[in-house]
């Protein structure tokens, strides 16, 4: 995929950032080589330690893990603010230790906690920053920041006002404005959402989502939050105490197969269910024989094993179950809640089966993109499709025509210390995968965020159906699951 | 006899209003002592103080400067630079005058750069300012109101101060004290003392004004 190894000569950092345009979709040499990377500290302390990294282009990657795992070195390592004391980073193929220190950074957004606003700034300028830096005259810098600000959400009448009028979360917005306001290839990203409430934090990662699904950026971003790596990374370095990498995979891949009893407990519990994110709903069985509009006849729609009737108005929109029984018709009058539906094909099979257990008769109900009924489906259905997401994982070949692909598979949680070729085939797969998170489980949760994922850890994980998904795992004999 | 009296008596005098020993006068003697003897401790005590912050170093030297300096009398000074180099003009006057006001500026700067917040800075070097962007861009821009602090007060303590120019012979609102009390008139002395208060009061509302001018609203946060 890589195709034309001279291309990258010509499009350094800079080149791209003189062109200025939004549409900056790399392919060629990884942008960005971490190699061997080393930082001691003159008392001896070891902040990372001999590193190697290959961070795909156009696509997340976080650094997670436990405070002084040299995550935010490794980050700050990247733009210079931290110098190696061993091994080389390459960006565009060039050692950027060659490279002017200050049009390095200038060619990197950079992102940090609390957003580190100029507080004698007002909003719009402190957007226009680094474009002022690089030459801009005020009028050019003010109208790109303008609309740097649509773009990440915030209310053009804040470009006047000053960061101490803001929330936290709009200061962190405005962080972001200013991090891509020279259209940079790359964005470091140092725990930026750390500080702000659970809420305003979910609000910020679809943004970043959603920003990122137009702009595909290459984006390192640090957290030590597992949960914000496994909704944002495409791919996830797990790193240890002591600046280790434990383990370098797409998240789906590190909820299926963690490298070893480190991971797999930083992983936390639930990651059976967790997994369910990346498993589309698309092709998962529907049934529209118990759907009647309400007042029809609802004869012979009554199934065996469902008591009862999902009720929908005469525009397919559902209004609630109705009990029935064969050959009866049903109350319309007295419906019990159909709860949140699930969008077929959008949303993950973790959500479709959140709405089962939720709902009242332990029957899912699906919507189309409109939120027309698209039929209802059980628990015992979801966990058939869960059992055959698992087995097609299982099975698949990695990518067709990739012969390197090889290593991407089980073989890659063995081989923990030497990403490399494992990350380089699977990072095309993984942008082109249509279950990939990016795509699929991530492109509509900016609607959905804070209303229904709260609610759907706590029933579902105790729930008999959490020891579901893990039964058929295929990596029932993997050795990560003695260590529990 | 009252404070008032001799207020009324002092003020009231038409020879106080005109001529060399007039306030007017006196005034812009006074002024162009303290100006002088400001500009020449932010000269020294600003560049210090601002590399001292931004750099971080030198702390420790600095405050043990200031330490001594605030001990230096400024009269015992005085007199000594006087008899030192004789009376060559303003410079014995603004000697100590100098070093009275460099210490509170030099170390109030360094104060105010050490205090600001790390965040700022280090979103500044990230996105690739050179340390001296950094340091006017973000650092002093921030720590302003403190810098302006520092250097009212040095202007204060220099405009209190520099009515003793007047003891080796030069002018100024201390003339009026120095006479007064030579001469037992005292309206002269009280008048004097209450013309150098009132221009500390004014000096005060001077800075007041040059930070609402020049210190940004983000920073201010609309006190």
């Amino acid at each position: 995929m890589a195709g034309n190894p001279d291309a990258h000569a010509l499009s350094s950092p800079r080149a791209k950032l003189a062109r200025n345009d939004l549409s900056t979709p790399r392919r060629g040499p990884t942008l960005i080589r971490i190699e061997s990377v080393t930082k001691r500290y003159a008392d001896g302390t070891v902040a990372v330690d001999d590193l190697t990294l290959d961070i795909p282009d156009g696509s997340i990657t976080v650094l997670v893990g436990p405070s002084g795992c040299g995550k935010t070195t490794t980050l700050r390592m990247i733009n210079r603010m931290i110098e190696p004391t061993g091994g080389r980073i390459l960006l565009d193929g060039q050692d950027i230790h060659q490279q002017p220190v200050n049009a390095l950074r200038r060619s990197m957004g950079y992102v940090i906690q609390n957003a580190g606003l100029f507080q004698h700034r007002t909003i719009v300028d402190n957007i226009a920053t680094v474009p002022r830096m690089l030459g801009w005259d005020r009028g050019r810098a003010r109208k790109r920041a303008m609309e740097l600000m649509e773009r990440v959400g915030l209310d053009a009448g804040l470009a006047k006002r000053y960061p101490y009028q803001l929330s936290g979360g709009q200061q962190q917005r405005v962080g972001v404005a200013r991090a891509l306001a020279a259209d940079p290839p790359v964005l470091l990203m140092d725990e930026p959402f750390s500080a702000v409430d659970p809420i305003v934090r979910k609000g910020l990662q679809a943004e970043l989502l959603r920003i990122q699904a137009e702009l595909g950026k290459t984006i390192v971003f640090v957290t030590h939050d597992i949960d914000e790596a496994i909704k944002l990374g495409n791919m996830i370095a797990v790193m240890r105490t002591g600046g280790h990498l434990a383990q370098f995979a797409p998240p789906d891949e590190l909820l299926s197969a963690p490298a070893d009893a480190f991971v797999e407990d930083f992983l936390g519990t639930d990651r059976g269910i967790r997994r369910l994110s990346f498993f589309t709903s698309a092709g998962l069985d529907v049934t529209t024989e118990p759907v009647v509009t309400t007042g029809a006849d609802a004869a012979g729609h009554v199934l065996p094993e469902l008591p009862f009737l999902l009720v929908t108005d005469a525009d397919g929109k559902p209004l609630g179950w109705a009990r029935a029984e064969q050959g009866e018709q049903p109350d319309y009058a007295d419906l019990l809640p159909h709860g949140r539906p699930f969008v077929l094909g959008r949303e993950s099979l973790r959500d479709a089966l959140d709405c089962a257990v939720l709902s009242p008769t332990g029957w899912a109900v699906a919507v189309d993109g409109t939120g027309r009924v698209a039929g209802v489906t059980s628990q015992e259905t979801i966990a058939t499709a869960i059992r055959e997401a698992h087995a097609a994982r299982k099975t698949k070949p990695a990518e067709p025509g990739s012969a390197a692909a090889d290593p991407a598979n089980p073989a890659a949680a063995e081989d923990p210390v030497n990403p490399a070729e494992a990350a380089d085939p699977a990072n095309p797969a993984a942008a082109e995968d249509p279950v990939n998170p990016a795509d699929a489980a991530d492109a509509e949760a900016p609607a959905d965020t804070a209303a229904t994922e709260t609610p759907a850890d706590t029933p579902a994980a105790p729930g008999p159906d959490a020891p579901g998904p893990d039964t058929p795992d295929g990596d029932a004999g993997h050795p990560v699951r003695a260590t529990r | 006899m009252n404070i008032l009296h001799f207020l009324n008596t002092f003020f009231s005098d038409g020879a106080n209003w005109h001529g060399q020993n007039g306030i007017p006068h006196r005034l812009l003697e006074h002024l162009q002592y303290s100006a002088i003897a400001l500009a020449i401790a932010a000269a020294i005590g600003l560049p210090i103080g601002l590399f001292s912050g931004h750099t971080g170093r030198g702390g420790y030297a600095l405050s043990a400067f200031a330490t001594g300096a605030r001990a230096l009398p400024s009269f015992g000074l005085l007199v000594l630079m006087t008899v030192w180099l004789g009376e060559l003009g303003t410079t014995p006057a603004m000697i100590p005058l100098v070093a009275l006001a460099v210490a509170p500026i030099l170390v109030t700067t360094h104060e105010a750069i050490r205090s600001v917040d790390p965040a700022p800075v280090d979103a500044a070097r990230g996105m690739g300012m050179t340390s001296l962007s950094v340091l006017f861009q973000v650092e002093v821009p921030v720590a302003l109101p403190l810098i302006l602090g520092g250097l009212r007060s040095a202007a204060i303590q220099v405009v209190s101060t520099a009515t003793i120019a007047a003891y080796i012979s030069l002018g100024g609102f201390g003339r009026y004290i120095i006479d007064g009390l030579a001469s037992h008139t005292y309206a002269d002395v009280v008048g004097g003392a209450v013309l150098v208060a009132g221009l500390a009061l004014a000096t005060i509302g001077l800075f007041w004004a040059i930070g609402r001018l020049v210190v940004s609203p983000g920073v201010r946060r609309g006190c």
